[in-house]
Order: C-alpha cells, then structure tokens, then sequence
C-alpha cells in the first residue's frame, strides 16, 4: 500500500428514495489523502461530501468501492478510535460540564483517572476554556460550546480529525478567529484533517488541497491544491493570491453542473 | 423491500403481542394460577368468567349508577376546564396583577382529593353538587397551566410583529394567543379526563348519597359475597373513561387536522 | 429582576388567600352567627390553635401516613424503573405491554384501592402496595420517554467512540432521560401520598385519613377535622416540593432553564 493516510478507490453511494427511484449521492469517487494534510471537501448542498465523510467515519457503508484508513477499513478505524470527529452542532452533553464533556471520550476508554485529567487540562488550555472549565454548556456562546466540541475530539489524540460544516453556525467574526485556532491547533498537533465546507473562501484559507465536488451525481470534480503560504494570517484573506484561488474554484463549479 | 416488510411485520406484532398478553393474563386468573401463587381465594380475586357473568346480570344497574358518575365528572370537567381557561387568559392579558394566581391555583389542585371531598360534603346540602365541585376544583389546575403556557410559549418575533401592527391587548389574545394555545387546551382537557373520573369516583367514596360507581365499588367490596360486582363497576368505570379520552382525541384530531399537515 | 416581581406577585395572591378565608370564615362565625359555620370553614387562625392543641397526635398520625407513601413510591419508582429499561432494550417487551401502560393514563386507577386493600389484607402492606402500584405508572411511561427522546446526533457520538451498550446507557440514555423521570415522580408523588391517605380513610386504623373520616362520623374532637385535612393538603404539596428539591441538587444543568421558564 502507499504512505496515504485516507485513500479511496471508486467509492459509490446509491440509496433509493421512499418512491424506489435510485439516487446516486456519489459516484466512483477515488482520491489519496497524505499523513498531516489539511483537505478540505467543498461543494454545494446535495454534493454528497457530508455523505463522504460519514463513509471515512464507518457512520454510513458506501455501496460500491472501499475506503482505507492507515491500511484498515473504517469500521476497524473507529473501533481504534483513531479519528476524531466534531458535528455541525456541538453535540455536547447538557448534563456534564465543558470538562466532564471532554471526559466522555476518555472514560469510554478506561483510561486512568491521572491521564484523563491531564489530558483534560491540556485540551482545555488548547482551544483556551481553561476558565470555562466547570460552567455548563448553556452557558457558553455557540463559538465556545464548538471549540469544546475540538477539545473532545482531540482529547482521544486521534490520527484524523474529522470535521462536519463546524464553524457553519458562527457569525463571520467567531468564524475567522475559530480559523486561525484550528490552524494553530493542527500545526501542533499534526493531524490529518477533513474538513466539510460549502464556504469556498473558508476551505481556501484553511487547505492544502481543497475536494471539489458537485451534485447530482455528486462526484469529485477537481483538486485544487492551495498555494498560499504557511502560517496563514488574517491579511491573506485580502490577498490577490487568495482571490484568485477563490476565483479559480468558482470556475470549477460553473464549468460543472450545478 | 426488505426494510417494508420488516415495518409490516411489527404492526401486525404490535397488535398481536399485547391481545396475547391480556389472553394470557385472563387465562392465568381464569386457571387459578395467580391464586395460587398469591394465596388469594376465587372471592377476593374472582374468576373472569364469574365477573362476566355479574356484569351481564347487573347490566341495568351499572349504567344507571355508571351515568351518575359520569355526569358528575362531566360537569365538573367542563366547569373546571373552564374556569382554569379563564384564569390563564386572565393571567395572559393582564400578568402584572394576575400572573401570580396560577401558582395558587396550582397548590390548590394538588391538595388530594380524599380532603377536598369531606370539605365539600359539608359547603352543598346536595351530595351532587358537593361532588361535581371537588371535580371542578381537581380540573381546574392542570387546565390553567396549559392554558397558559398556549397563550405565552408563542412563536419566535409574533409578540413584535402584533405590536408593529400597534394592535390592543385583546386583538393579540384573539388573533395570537388563543389560536395558539388550542393544542395544549386538548393537553389539559384529556388530562382532565382522568383526573375528572378520579375525582368523582372517589368523592363517591365519601358521599352521603348511595350511589354511582365509587360507592358501589366501596360498598360492594365490604360485602363478602358481592366483590365480584365490586370488579364490574371498576371494568365499568375504565371502560367508561376509556371512552371519553377516546372522543375528546377524536374532537381534537378534527380540530387541529389543519395544523398537522 | 422579572422572576423576582412574579414571585413577589404569587405571594401576594397566597397571603391575600388567606386573608379571604379568615375573612369569611370569621363574618359566617361572629356577623351572621352561622350554627354551622366551624363546621363549613373553619378560620386559619383556628385551625393553627386546633393544631397545636394536638400537634404530637396529628404529627405522628401524618408520619405514618407519609411514611409509608414514601415507601411505596420507592418500590413503586424501582419498578418503573426496571420495566423502563427492559422496554427500552428488548422491542419485543415494549411493543407487548406499551399499550397498557398507555391505557393506564386514561383509567382512575386510584378506584382500584378499594380492591387491591381487599387482596392485601394488612394494613401497612396495602398503603405501600397502592402507593407503590400509583407511582408506577407515571414514571415508567414518563421515562421511556426519555429514553426515546434521546438526540440522534449524540447516539452518533458515541458510535464514533465505539462504545458498549453498558457505557450507552450510562454515560448518553441514563443520564439524559434524568429530567423526565422527575417529570414522571413530580406527577407520581402527590399521587403516592393520596394513595395512602385514600388507604387510612377505608381502614380506619391509623394514619391522617383515620382522623379525617373519625372527626367526620362524629366522633372524637371535632376540632381535629381541619388541621387534619389541611395536614393532608400540605403532605401532597410538601411530597411534590421533595423531588423538586431533588431534581435541583442532581439536575443542575437544567437550573438555567428552569429559571428561564420561571421568569417568562
């Protein structure tokens, strides 16, 4: 096999609608994703990327093609809780604090009350809750309860993370400092990062190759690699190199059928 | 298709299951094997077939003693209904000075029955009148809250859009609130069944009057002989509140057909 | 500032509650001279001087009474517990006995005590086994509720850990359906309490319900009548405020809502 973290091979996902008429969400998608590549899967509704995603995470079995994760099936991936995962909502627990919230993952896996805190601790200090530690999660604003939603998928030290349209509820202002947190977060953690998005701008600024996909079916359509410069700061956002880049996966979109 | 026929199979299970059970329950008494277990005799816990029997030759009197009960919880249930409406939209027009009374009414209604129906013996001459209102002041709780919070849990900016229309109180009650609050005024009413059939069976319980089901069930079961009559008025009394819970879910399908769509 | 003001307001009412009833029950006993005016309504500020006459007696009365409420809805809650559960994992149970424990939200089961008291034939065993048997119903039905309503997303979650079916329910259905098995014992108490006052009031042995029907049958003090009956409301309000007590200490994260509901 090759070094690829995520490889795909013809992946097709066909499921029937209540009438028994066939739909193709995906269609004989292949693509290599490398160890600490930041990819992000961009499309319009119905492109079927969030259905991608939920392959990689074994949350859905595609109908044709396979799917490798380091070598093994997704099934074998998440039962080795080798990914991370964060929703397009927070999907916290109401009844547990921000810091029993980052717990969860690390009781389910009997780790030692020493390791659980420190990790917890760490975490924490990472997406910057360290204060917000024993408040609940109605207590804190939508950007907080998401970053807690990052801490929890880190806290098991995953391989991937995978990430759902997670910043799709912020306002445009939370959005960009949530930006540049991730990023900060993944060049010192080192991860391997899937990114669901429909914001071309949001999967340019953040990417090493962004996934174009478009629907109906939905299939992969073209992949942009992204050329901007390590570390990305705010000012790239104003960029010519950045609107050009945004410029050239609008093309992408308009000479598919959208 | 595989999928279809699985949902198919467990609606006819779904039917199938709980007759099975209640046969089996019946066979179980019918066969004495519950008395056995429990030590009970055929006259404490009489046999399905003897309580049959009884129900079918007292037929006559379980429906007469069966109305009295029923139009006591009845009356009481529309004027306990009604008033615990009326309290909630009063409290929803004017909270400032009223929004405070629903909790009383709500203390109020939890005071049980068994001391609200001695109380009411001695307020009415009538032992009708005493039970229908310990069932009027039983009902009027569970309607006010829901009433209420019909009239106040409204949807998202509707408060602003009536007050750009610079609309007065009682529009916004009769073109907001009250449309509103029609779902949760069938929460209340068919919480107040029961709570009505409750009410009245035990003020009967208490009653100077001999009659209705509640007395009957009290009467008949200290009478060693007639315990199985004891049973028939309590089939009579479930199956008669059965029925009400049933026609009141049937007006409110009707009612609110519109909105379900 | 707003939740304070309602509050304020409902004490408002309470106070002016009483006053009313003082008032009335004081014109009908001195205005009109109404031969039966104690009987018909008795004046708070009586009632306390016939409670404290004889509080050792009415007090101890009530702890039996409440006592075995208390013990009732205990067992009456595990069951309901256990039956909750076992629906909840097995579909088969639960579509057999579902409907029943439907059925049982629209029949006055509290009719049934006369006969379970006829079955059971001591006295204490009866008022624990109709409290108990009261109780039941609405917790279980309120907490397979809960276990049903229980987000999709967050079942989500914890198939991306892998987890057991065990760690399922403890860490993700149990705890999440908490609320409505406080919705279910804020029904099922009152309930348990007049269970076991219904009890007292068939046998006439012990217990605040003896008091009620022996002051009513005219014998005894008539004195004894209404504090014993105000006793009895107060048992039904102060098991209803037990669990919410309870239901703030080990619900805390619903606090915030609760305020919210409390002030809109």
């Amino acid at each position: 096999m090759s070094t690829a973290e995520i490889s795909a091979k013809n992946v097709g996902m066909v499921y029937r609608d209540r009438k028994g008429q066939e739909i193709t969400a995906l269609q004989d998608v292949s693509f290599d994703i490398e160890k600490g590549e930041f990819i992000s899967l961009l499309g319009p509704s119905g492109c079927g990327k969030t259905t991608l995603l939920r392959i990689i995470a074994d949350l859905l079995a595609p109908t044709s093609g396979e799917i490798s994760i380091g070598g093994e099936t997704p099934a074998q991936a998440r039962k080795k809780l080798k990914y991370g995962m964060v929703f397009q909502s927070p999907v916290l627990y109401d009844w547990r604090t921000v810091r029993e919230n980052v717990r969860l993952p690390l009781q389910i896996m009997h780790l030692s009350r020493a390791e659980q805190e420190s990790r917890i601790s760490e975490m924490l200090e990472l997406v910057g809750l360290t204060s917000f530690a024993n408040h609940y999660p109605k207590q804190l604003s939508g950007g907080m309860q998401q970053r807690v939603g990052i801490a929890r998928a880190l806290a098991i030290q995953p391989d991937i993370l995978l990430m759902d349209e997670p910043f799709s509820a912020l306002d445009e202002f939370t959005k960009e400092k949530l930006h540049n947190d991730l990023l900060h977060i993944w060049r010192k953690t080192n991860k391997t990062i899937v990114f669901v998005t429909h914001s071309i701008a949001e999967a340019v600024y953040l990417s090493d190759r962004v996934f174009v996909l478009s629907p109906h079916p939905g299939r992969l359509t073209a992949i942009e690699p992204i050329t901007l410069t390590r570390p990305r700061t705010d000012s790239m956002r104003n960029s010519e190199q950045f609107f050009e880049l945004v410029g050239r996966i609008r093309n992408d979109f308009e000479g598919g059928s959208i | 298709m595989k999928a279809r026929t699985q949902t198919l199979r467990w609606r006819m299970l779904s039917v199938l299951l709980p007759v099975a059970f209640l046969v089996l329950i019946i066979a179980l008494l019918q066969t004495k094997a519950i008395h056995q277990i429990f030590g009970f005799t055929t006259a404490q816990l009489p046999l399905p077939t003897q309580i049959c029997t009884q129900f079918a030759r007292n037929l006559d009197k379980i429906v007469e003693n069966g109305w009295t009960t029923v139009s006591v919880a009845l009356l009481g249930l529309i004027l306990g209904s009604f008033l615990g409406f009326l309290s909630a939209a009063i409290a929803s027009v004017k909270p400032r000075i009223f929004q405070g009374m629903l909790p009383l009414l709500v203390a109020i209604n939890s005071i049980s029955v068994v001391a609200m129906a001695p109380i009411m013996n001695r307020w009415f001459e009538s032992s009708f009148c005493a039970k229908a209102a310990v069932v009027t002041i039983a009902c009027i709780g569970a309607m006010s809250v829901n009433a209420y919070k019909g009239m106040n849990d409204l949807p998202v900016f509707s408060r602003d859009l009536m007050y750009s229309y610079a609309a007065s109180d009682s529009v916004q009650f009769f073109f907001l609130q009250l449309p509103n609050c029609l779902p949760r005024l069938f929460v209340g009413l068919r919480t107040n069944v029961v709570t009505a059939m409750i009410s009245a069976i035990i003020s009967e319980f208490f009653s100077t009057e001999s009659q209705g089901l509640g007395y009957m069930i009290k009467t008949s079961l200290k009478i060693g002989n007639q315990k199985v009559l004891g049973w028939a008025y309590i089939i009579a009394a479930a199956a008669v509140s059965i029925f009400i819970y049933f026609v009141i879910t049937l007006i409110e399908r009707r009612a609110l057909k519109e909105r379900s769509r | 500032m707003a939740g304070r003001k309602k509050t304020l307001n409902t004490v408002c009412w309470i106070i002016g509650f009483f006053v009313l009833w003082e008032a009335v029950a004081d014109i009908m006993l001195y205005l009109l001279h109404d031969p039966n005016a104690e009987k018909k309504l008795t004046a708070p500020s009586l009632i306390l001087q016939q409670f404290v006459a004889d509080a050792p007696h009415l007090l101890t009365e009530a702890g039996i009474t409440f006592s075995r409420a208390a013990i009732g809805f205990a067992i009456g809650a595990a069951f309901a517990f256990l039956l909750a559960v076992l629906m909840s994992l097995s579909r088969l149970i639960e579509t057999t006995l579902l409907p029943y424990l439907l059925l049982s939200q629209m029949i006055p089961i509290l009719g049934l005590a006369p006969i379970i008291f006829s079955l059971v034939k001591d006295l204490d065993t009866a008022r624990i086994v109709i409290a108990a048997y009261m109780s039941f119903f609405p917790i279980s039905i309120n907490l397979l509720s809960g276990f049903k309503a229980v987000r999709t997303d967050q079942q989500t979650l914890m198939y991306s850990y892998a987890c057991s079916k065990w760690q399922l329910y403890r860490f993700l259905i149990l705890p999440s359906a908490l609320p409505y098995l406080f919705a279910g014992m804020k029904i099922a108490a009152p309930l348990a309490v007049t269970a076991s006052i219904l009890v007292d009031t068939l046998s006439v042995q012990d217990g605040i319900g003896q008091i009620i029907v022996y002051s009513l049958a005219g014998g005894g003090a008539l004195g004894a009548f209404w504090p014993a009956v105000v006793l009895g409301a107060l048992l039904g309000v102060i098991s209803y405020n037990i669990v919410t007590l309870a239901e703030f200490i080990l619900v805390p994260w619903d606090r915030g809502e609760a305020g919210k509901e409390k002030s809109a």
